[in-house]
Formats: C-alpha cells, sequence, structure tokens
C-alpha cells in the first residue's frame, strides 16, 4: 500500500514532531541545518497549537478549496524558515530532485517542512486526492480522486450504519 | 529565559510610503523615522520580531466598505527597504485581529512570551482588535504610544482608550 505523505501521517496523530526532525536530519546533506535541526531536538517546542491549525486548515481546503488565506498561512511558514533547492530537469518532474536546508535557528521550521510537504504533495497530485474519512476522521491521499472511505472496513461500517 | 515579543502592525508601503494609499504624510514620516530608531536600538537577542502585514483582496465581503488599500500584488503590501533587515516573520493578515488564520496564536503558545509589546498602523484596527485576543489569551500586552498611529485623530484616541481601560493594556509612553 501506498505511504502517505508526511503531513498526512502527522495530521493523522501516526508521527511525531520527533519522527519530523529525525526524518530531516537523517535525509538533509547540509550540516548548519542538520545542526540547528540537532539543537531542538531533545527540547521540541510545543505544536499543539500548530497542529490544531493545520488540521484546520487541511479540512477547510478540501472542503472549499485553496483560497489566498490559505496560501498566506503557509508562506508565513515557509518564507522565513526554509530556502527550496532544485536540481534537475525543469520541464519534466521526472527526475527533478527538490531538497530545502534551514534558513536560520529560532524560525518555525518544524511547522514549515510540512507545510512544504503539503505544497509539494498538492503541486504533484492536486487537491482532488486529500480526502478526509467520514468514519474514522482520519486524512488519505493514496485512493484517488474517486474515493470516500479511506479503507474498506470504514466503507463497511458506513454501510452498517445506513 | 523567556523571550518579549514585539507585534509591528502594518509596516509597509501602504502607511510608510509617499505614494501608499493610506500615507499620512507628515504623520508617516515621524512614524518611519520613530520606528526605525526603535527597531535599530531593539535587542534581538531578547525580543521576537512579527511583522504583520495587511494585504487584502478586492472581493473580501467580510468589510462593510471596499477595499482600498493593500490589494494583494500591489506597492502597498511591500515592506519597506528600511525596515526589512530588522523583519524575519511576516505574518499576511486579511482581516482586523492579526490571528485570524495566521500563525501568531501557535507561535506565541510556542514562545510562552514575557510581554508582547505592540507598535504600528492603525490604532483602532489592526492594533486594537489585536491586543484583544492577546488580552484574551492572558499575554501581558503594552502599547508603545509613540510607534501607532491611525489616520483620524479621534479614532487613534478611542483606539488608545478602549486598550487602556477595558483591555487593560500597559501604555508606555516613552
Amino acid at each position: 500500500m501506498k505511504i502517505e505523505p508526511m503531513f498526512v501521517r502527522y495530521a493523522n496523530g501516526q508521527i511525531d514532531e520527533k519522527y519530523i526532525i529525525n526524518s530531516f536530519i537523517k535525509s538533509s546533506d547540509n550540516e548548519k541545518s542538520k545542526e540547528i535541526a540537532k539543537k531542538i531536538r531533545d527540547e521540541i517546542p510545543a505544536l499543539d497549537l500548530f497542529k490544531r491549525d493545520f488540521i484546520n486548515a487541511l479540512e477547510d481546503i478540501i472542503d472549499n478549496g485553496i483560497n489566498n488565506q490559505f496560501i498566506n498561512y503557509i508562506n508565513s511558514y515557509m518564507k522565513p524558515s526554509l530556502e527550496e533547492y532544485t536540481e534537475g530537469s525543469g520541464a519534466s518532474r521526472t527526475g527533478e530532485k527538490r531538497w530545502v536546508i534551514i534558513k536560520e535557528e529560532g524560525t518555525p521550521w518544524i511547522e514549515a517542512l510540512l507545510c512544504y510537504n503539503l505544497t509539494l504533495f498538492l503541486k504533484v497530485n492536486g487537491l482532488q486526492d486529500l480526502k478526509k474519512c467520514p468514519v474514522c476522521t482520519k486524512f488519505f491521499s493514496h485512493k484517488g480522486k474517486y474515493a470516500k472511505y479511506c479503507s474498506e472496513t470504514c466503507k463497511g461500517q458506513s454501510g452498517n450504519k445506513r | 529565559m523567556n523571550k518579549n515579543v514585539v507585534i509591528a502592525c502594518g509596516l509597509q508601503k501602504a502607511y510608510l510610503h509617499p505614494q501608499g494609499t493610506k500615507y499620512f504624510g507628515e504623520k508617516s514620516d515621524i512614524m518611519r523615522v520613530r520606528i526605525k530608531d526603535y527597531l535599530k536600538s531593539l535587542d534581538f537577542s531578547q525580543n521576537i520580531l512579527y511583522l504583520l502585514r495587511e494585504i487584502h483582496q478586492t472581493n473580501d465581503n467580510f468589510f462593510s466598505n471596499t477595499v482600498t488599500h493593500s490589494i494583494v500584488g500591489t506597492k502597498d503590501t511591500e515592506i519597506p527597504e528600511e525596515i526589512k533587515p530588522y523583519v524575519k516573520i511576516v505574518v499576511d493578515v486579511t482581516r482586523y485581529s492579526g490571528f485570524y488564520k495566521t500563525l501568531l496564536e501557535s507561535e506565541l503558545h510556542k514562545i510562552k512570551p514575557k510581554n508582547i509589546y505592540l507598535l504600528g498602523f492603525e490604532t483602532h484596527t489592526l492594533i486594537l482588535f489585536t491586543a484583544e485576543e492577546l488580552r484574551n489569551r492572558g499575554y501581558k500586552v503594552t502599547l508603545l504610544e509613540p510607534l501607532i498611529a491611525s489616520e483620524d485623530d479621534y479614532l487613534h484616541a478611542m483606539g488608545i482608550t478602549l486598550m487602556k481601560n477595558f483591555l487593560a493594556v500597559d501604555i508606555k509612553q516613552e
């Protein structure tokens, strides 16, 4: 089964901030970014309100589409925190490599990584595949644009309720 | 030790540039000099600055009047060159409150600031409504009076009175 993107797993409570930091340290080639990430690893800031707002933002775009308030919201995190680099063909996404570095300490870069992950998803897949299951209330993106439920189990439970 | 947070409202060309739609003439010029001096003297190891930038859509039907300034994509929304070096985080706001669909609440929750200072434009809109949200969440708020302004002097005075007498905001006059 296709693994859900990081932002979906975070919103569903399947991964936490520590997982995001460790994944970034593991995958980044930029020493300065790694140092910044390592410094915060043992004292992760309280991101519960961010998580609440992020989930609200996801629900909002699923229901109403992408609007300027959403763009402002994610840009406020990404612009001060991350610098994006690309390598490869601009004409095709095949073989294109994208990565980010942390601009500086003290910026909301953990939140920005999640926003960046979301924007990459939207860039590649569009909004149509991102859904929220009406039964278990979890977000999912792996079932295609016509799917309503995240799994056969939830689909079955929905049928039982009728 | 917890840091202070400085919330600078509307430090953008709409208010500070002579061609800005909300430029107040001499009042804006004085504010520009004072704010620049303040930012220059600010100890950024002890203070975190957030710039709230107004950015509006012409079709936002929230507003009773037609939105005439800080329209998305116009020069009004640009940050003046002399302010830019001090600004790390820009929060784009679409309503009178800096909390509406922005990162401000979660950032403050994360930082747990000792004190929050407010400055900028305009006293009776972005500053007043953001101050109310801050006080509702129990933050200690200080208004830097020489560094705030409204186009209309009556509304400016009313904003200060409301914040001082009804929201228990401290007013710093120097």
